[in-house]
């Protein structure tokens, strides 16, 4: 037990020195460029004030380093937005119900295609094949069947997921991984003992899934930049990331880069976990 | 051995529209302005005519004259970006079959860093810094240093493939024998490896990467980051006739659907080569 909790801990720190320092480094470079509010051109302005990129780095650096041009409040920027926190999670309920919605089905179409060997999986294949569609052509079609409507939530759910290949990249990884677990000697020693292939592969497929599926979480919120753009009420992290880099505002672009980075190691370090419970 | 209709049908089917498509696109009349009628008004939704073989759009453009600079701008932007992933792709995989030790545990570093950050996000950072040293640019010019960027960070991946076809082919007996016989090392690389063994790889990747650079340049058009105004690209079309979208629910207003279909044509084309190339390498 306290090796169990040694090694979560372990993972947890992992998780946050890498954020930590991802977003030391993307504040070195960006911050400096909120300074001045305004449409100017302050990054423009201020390499050319320093002759040249290098020495505008240079001196950026000394200034930092000395905490000179350090002039900004997180607290008060949180409040003047308001909404970053709620945006952050619009965003991981995009992606939370997405990857749930992937899981059943991709699981669903998996499991029948283990259970009916002998026919071939033409359910599997061609919606494999549907999801090799670019994202804001699907939305197009999707679209046009709710001429006039809202697009509901459960609309763009389907959109992330069956397209940019994000359901075949699902299907084919769960499937393959799946026929190696179901092919290891200690599974096919339990079907033929007469117990259950499931229970004795579920240990092995809950460590290995929880990986893979926790690695597909760039995927996921790579799509929710289309989503977000598309649907104002739906506001999220992508779309102040948008937002920040058409009004160049660095501090939030600084920001959702920053909170993408932590959402993405975070997850894929908390899928690792279950690794961690097996002895093997 | 009797004519092989399937082959026929498909490489008519994929090598023909393109090949003619980019034909025309380099003749294309490069003033795109709105069809009047003789009275002076602008002609909306006009139905296909001789004069405008796909009729005309909600501006009054010909969608026809329009498909064809998009394709031209496309042609503009990407030429240089794939030229550089293939060379500095190609390159850096025979590099790095000959390195050992260090060198290739930082690029498998690197690689992996690359790879772990969301291909939407990697572009935005991309074009944050492209913006910001190159502010005094017009947008073709932002646009194509930002397309040549991600070509150089997107070659690891062809030097990754590469690595391992060139790694696995070396160790085979044809290679010892070539050395036996004679043959210069530079021969045995580039005839014998690259050529025979690993062509089919290094054009499939080069096709993949195509039919990303077409998706990631329709998205950029869309989110308001990339082609606009007179930067007319297939991203910049897709995303001027994505308002009128519900349009296509008319029949008669069909024009709004021509950038997804040739996008999806194109990607289809790439897709189906990069399969065919692989299946046979």
């Amino acid at each position: 037990m306290l090796w169990f909790g040694l090694r979560s801990l372990q993972v947890l720190l992992k998780s946050i020195m890498v954020t930590l320092s991802i977003v030391a480094l993307l504040f070195l470079i960006f911050s400096n460029f909120h300074v001045n509010e305004g449409d100017e051109d302050v990054m423009g302005a201020y390499i050319e004030e320093q002759e040249g990129v290098f020495a505008a780095m240079t001196d950026y650096l000394i200034r930092y380093i000395q905490l000179q041009n350090f002039e900004f409040n997180i607290q008060a920027y949180l409040t003047g937005r308001g909404t970053f926190v709620k945006h952050m999670f619009s965003t991981m309920k995009l992606v939370s119900a997405t990857l749930f919605f992937l899981i059943i089905s991709v699981f669903s179409i998996a499991f029948i295609r283990i259970k009916r060997r002998k026919e071939k999986n033409i359910l599997g294949s061609i919606l494999a094949s549907i999801s090799s569609i670019h994202a804001l052509i699907f939305l197009a079609g999707v679209t046009l069947l709710f001429t006039g409507d809202e697009l509901p939530f459960w609309g763009f759910i389907i959109i992330i997921a069956m397209s940019n290949s994000t359901f075949k990249e699902f299907y084919s990884d769960i499937n393959s991984e799946l026929d190696r677990i179901m092919n290891e000697k200690y599974v096919q020693r339990a079907v033929a003992w007469g117990y259950s292939r499931i229970v004795y592969a579920l240990p092995d497929m809950v460590i290995s899934f929880s990986r893979l599926l926790t690695s597909k979480i760039p995927l996921l919120l790579s799509s929710t930049f289309i989503i977000e753009y598309y649907s104002p009420n739906d506001s999220g992290l992508a779309s102040d990331l948008i937002l920040g880099i058409a009004q160049h505002d660095y501090f939030l672009v600084m920001s959702a880069t920053g909170v993408f980075v932590f959402i993405t190691t975070f997850l894929y370090n908390l899928g690792k976990l279950p690794a961690v419970i097996d002895p093997r | 051995m009797g004519f092989n209709y399937k082959l026929a049908i498909y490489r008519t089917f994929v090598f023909l529209p393109p090949s003619l498509l980019i034909l025309l696109s380099l003749f294309a009349d490069e003033d795109l302005s709105s069809v009047l009628d003789e009275a002076g008004n602008i002609v909306l939704w006009a139905q296909p005519s001789w004069q405008h073989p796909l009729g005309t759009d909600p501006y009054g453009y010909d969608v026809y004259q329009f498909l064809l600079l998009a394709i031209q701008t496309d042609i503009k932007l990407f030429a240089l970006p794939i030229i550089s992933f293939f060379l500095i792709g190609t390159l850096l995989g025979i590099g790095l079959s000959y390195m050992q030790g260090i060198g290739n545990r930082m690029f498998d570093m690197f690689f992996n860093l690359m790879n772990s950050i969301p291909l939407v996000l990697l572009l935005l950072l991309l074009l944050i810094i492209v913006e910001g040293f190159f502010s005094g640019q017009d947008t073709f010019s932002k646009l194509f240093l930002l397309f040549t960027a991600y070509a150089i960070v997107s070659s690891s991946k062809l030097a990754i493939e590469l690595r391992g076809k060139i790694e696995t082919t070396r160790k085979k007996d044809f290679i010892e024998s070539s050395k036996a016989l004679g043959l210069s090392p530079l021969k045995i690389l580039f005839k014998h490896i690259l050529y025979y063994n690993c062509r089919k790889t290094i054009l499939a990747t080069t096709l993949h990467f195509i039919a990303q650079l077409i998706f990631v340049e329709i998205t950029l058009a869309y989110l308001n980051l990339g082609a606009s105004g007179d930067v007319l690209s297939l991203g910049n079309m897709f995303s001027k006739y994505f308002s009128y979208i519900h349009a296509f629910t008319k029949l008669d207003q069909w024009h709004v659907a021509v950038p997804s279909i040739m996008t999806l044509y194109l990607i289809l084309i790439l897709t189906l080569s990069t399969n065919r190339m692989l299946r046979h390498d």
